[in-house]
């Protein structure tokens, strides 16, 4: 009963009453909510003031080929297990870390990131385009096969990022883009971060991290955050300072920068201590190895 | 200062203008040249400013390939056309299909019902049938920079708006409709003796162009074995017509009426040239194209 309660409370958080000052906590286009919004909502306030580039809607598509385009490519991204089944590896979706269908801020925009590539990339030492970036998330954040680059999925998720950034000037950082900044010189523990974990996260994520699934038992409600439908050991989540910034900017859904810089650290670091698939760029034995040699 | 010193020094001090200046002094009986589109057009940034890292090390590659692709993509090029000898001044020239602004407006609607082209499609069918050649795979490091080079000369520009100075500016040339409109059709007759006086002096008596001494052209050539085959857009009337309306005789666009470009278009199209490679041998006997 308590941890319906939470549960309700989070939903309450995630999906608020309009007209309300934060408009990306709403699915902007779904067509019909996933749940009822309670009526005692309060006002929840801005945590991050400034200015944010708000994406195009859905509807203001075209009826052509190229709108259809963007809209397969929404739809991949939305639920990239049944759209993408070809590539997809794990539960994950792209809209699992990037929230909001790729529209929130400090949730890795799509808007925000399009404008930037090609661009360099330190995880590769290379410039990378677009269509690799995406061909890096099917590899390492969904555990998956990297989709040709002329394959039909790239073609669409790449339509659809560009389209949320219409009117982005091209090479411009824009505010929102990315994750927020978090400070470098912290120490976390892993310890303190199971605490935080049980307090903030395991309501949504499970005791096990295992997530949440929807109605249909197959999708997930609340991703999982280890285990072997999780990102791997490659993905960008995977580095606790890339992971915490992105817990301090969105986490607990709804109500992000909530968190201190300490404690977006420590759950991270609880968080990758966990099992979860292995990098596919190594082997079994240099994993294996990675017990010896600290993380 | 004469004028060729003037010019010469010009030249020297933008980097960013087009490599293919002569040595003449300039005419005296200048004429006020009437501007083809009024009104600002996006600027894109200059070769100084390309970035000393790896994406400007791409970046500058992308440029290299651009201005000299029959010796840098020759991998994939047909015949000894660049991709700046139809986009004019590097690829920044407006109303020359100016990279700057096709970069944001791709992927588009295609031209077969039911499709849509990304840009790196578009610059494969460049390379299919305007170079003659075969298209790079989009993994190719050719594509990947001629990508960078598009996307930093797009710096600033926004993402899926329609600029001034797009593609041949004015009308639709691909749907069909000639820049200027309610130009007849071209006349071949009338298209020679107009190409004589206007295009002959670059193109040559025989559409050979003027070919450099390493790789390349000065001014390409128009129709013959070494030209852009009958696949390439530019073979159709009105988008040659549009073309030339926008940027012929070169530095003085906008000066030929949409008559007379569509009469050129009408006698350079009569020519030979390469066939289109989608139509087979049998089909072209037949009387394709």
């Amino acid at each position: 009963m308590k941890q319906l309660a939470l549960l309700l409370a989070g939903v309450m958080a995630a999906f608020p009453a309009a007209p309300h000052d934060w408009p990306y906590s709403q699915r902007p286009s779904a067509a019909v909510p996933l749940t009822d919004t309670p009526g005692t909502l309060e006002a929840e306030t801005l945590r991050r003031p400034g200015k944010r580039f708000v994406p195009p809607e859905l509807d203001e598509l075209p009826a052509n080929a190229w709108g259809d385009l963007v809209r397969e490519g929404r739809a991949i991204f939305v639920d990239t297990g049944a759209r993408a089944p070809r590539y997809a590896g794990n539960g994950l979706s792209c809209v699992s870390c990037h929230l909001g269908e790729g529209r929130k801020p400090d949730a890795a925009p799509l808007w925000g990131a399009w404008p930037m590539y090609p661009t360099y990339r330190g995880k590769n030492d290379d410039v990378n385009t677009f269509q690799m970036r995406v061909q890096d998330c099917f590899r390492f954040s969904m555990d998956g096969l990297m989709p040709p680059l002329q394959s039909r999925e790239i073609l669409a998720i790449t339509a659809y990022a560009q389209w949320l950034a219409r009117g982005i000037p091209s090479g411009t950082p824009v505010p929102g883009r990315g994750f927020v900044q978090i400070k470098r010189d912290i120490e976390p523990s892993d310890d303190r971060g199971r605490v935080v974990y049980g307090m903030k996260c395991a309501v949504c994520h499970g005791d096990n991290g295992q997530g949440v699934k929807a109605a249909d038992q197959v999708r997930y409600q609340f991703p999982p955050l280890w285990g072997s439908d999780s990102f791997n050991r490659g993905a960008g989540m995977y580095t606790v300072r890339t992971a915490a910034a992105y817990i301090k900017g969105n986490m607990p859904l709804g109500r992000g920068m909530s968190l201190a810089d300490q404690e977006a650290y420590d759950v991270a670091l609880y968080i990758r201590l966990k099992n979860r698939p292995t990098d596919p760029r190594k082997s079994w034995l240099s994993d294996f190895s990675r017990g010896f040699s600290g993380l | 200062m004469k004028g060729w010193q003037a010019l010469v020094l010009v030249s020297l001090a933008s980097p960013s203008a087009a490599l293919t200046f002569v040595d003449a002094p300039l005419p005296g009986n200048l004429v006020e040249v009437p501007v083809a589109a009024p009104g600002e057009v996006f600027i894109p940034p200059a070769i100084v400013d390309i970035p000393e890292d790896k994406q400007g090390d791409l970046v500058k590659l992308g440029r290299r390939i651009f201005i000299d692709t029959a010796n840098l993509a020759r991998r994939y090029g047909g015949n000894q056309l660049s991709c700046a000898n139809c986009h004019l001044s590097e690829g920044r020239k407006p109303n020359a299909a100016p990279m700057w602004a096709a970069w944001g407006r791709y992927p588009r609607v295609g031209e077969s019902p039911g499709t849509v082209q990304s840009f790196e499609a578009q610059i494969q069918d460049c390379f299919h049938f305007n170079l003659n050649g075969q298209s790079p795979p989009l993994d190719s490091p050719e594509m990947q920079a001629l990508v960078a080079y598009s996307q930093w000369l797009a710096t600033d520009a926004p993402t899926r708006a329609e600029l001034p100075g797009q593609g041949f500016g004015g009308g639709n040339a691909l749907a069909g409709v000639p820049q200027g409109g309610g130009a007849s059709a071209g006349s071949v007759k009338r298209g020679q003796v107009l190409y004589r006086a206007q295009c002959l002096v670059c193109h040559g008596a025989n559409g050979q162009g003027i070919a450099r001494r390493t790789s390349g052209y000065h001014f390409p050539p128009l129709w013959g074995a070494a030209s852009y085959s009958a696949g390439s857009k530019l073979a159709r009337p009105s988008v040659l017509a549009a073309y030339l309306q926008a940027n012929m005789p070169l530095g003085r666009g906008g000066s030929l009426s949409a008559q007379q470009t569509a009469d050129i278009a009408a006698y350079v199209l009569a020519q030979p040239r390469p066939a289109d490679p989608r139509v087979g041998l049998l089909q072209r006997l037949r009387g394709g194209r």
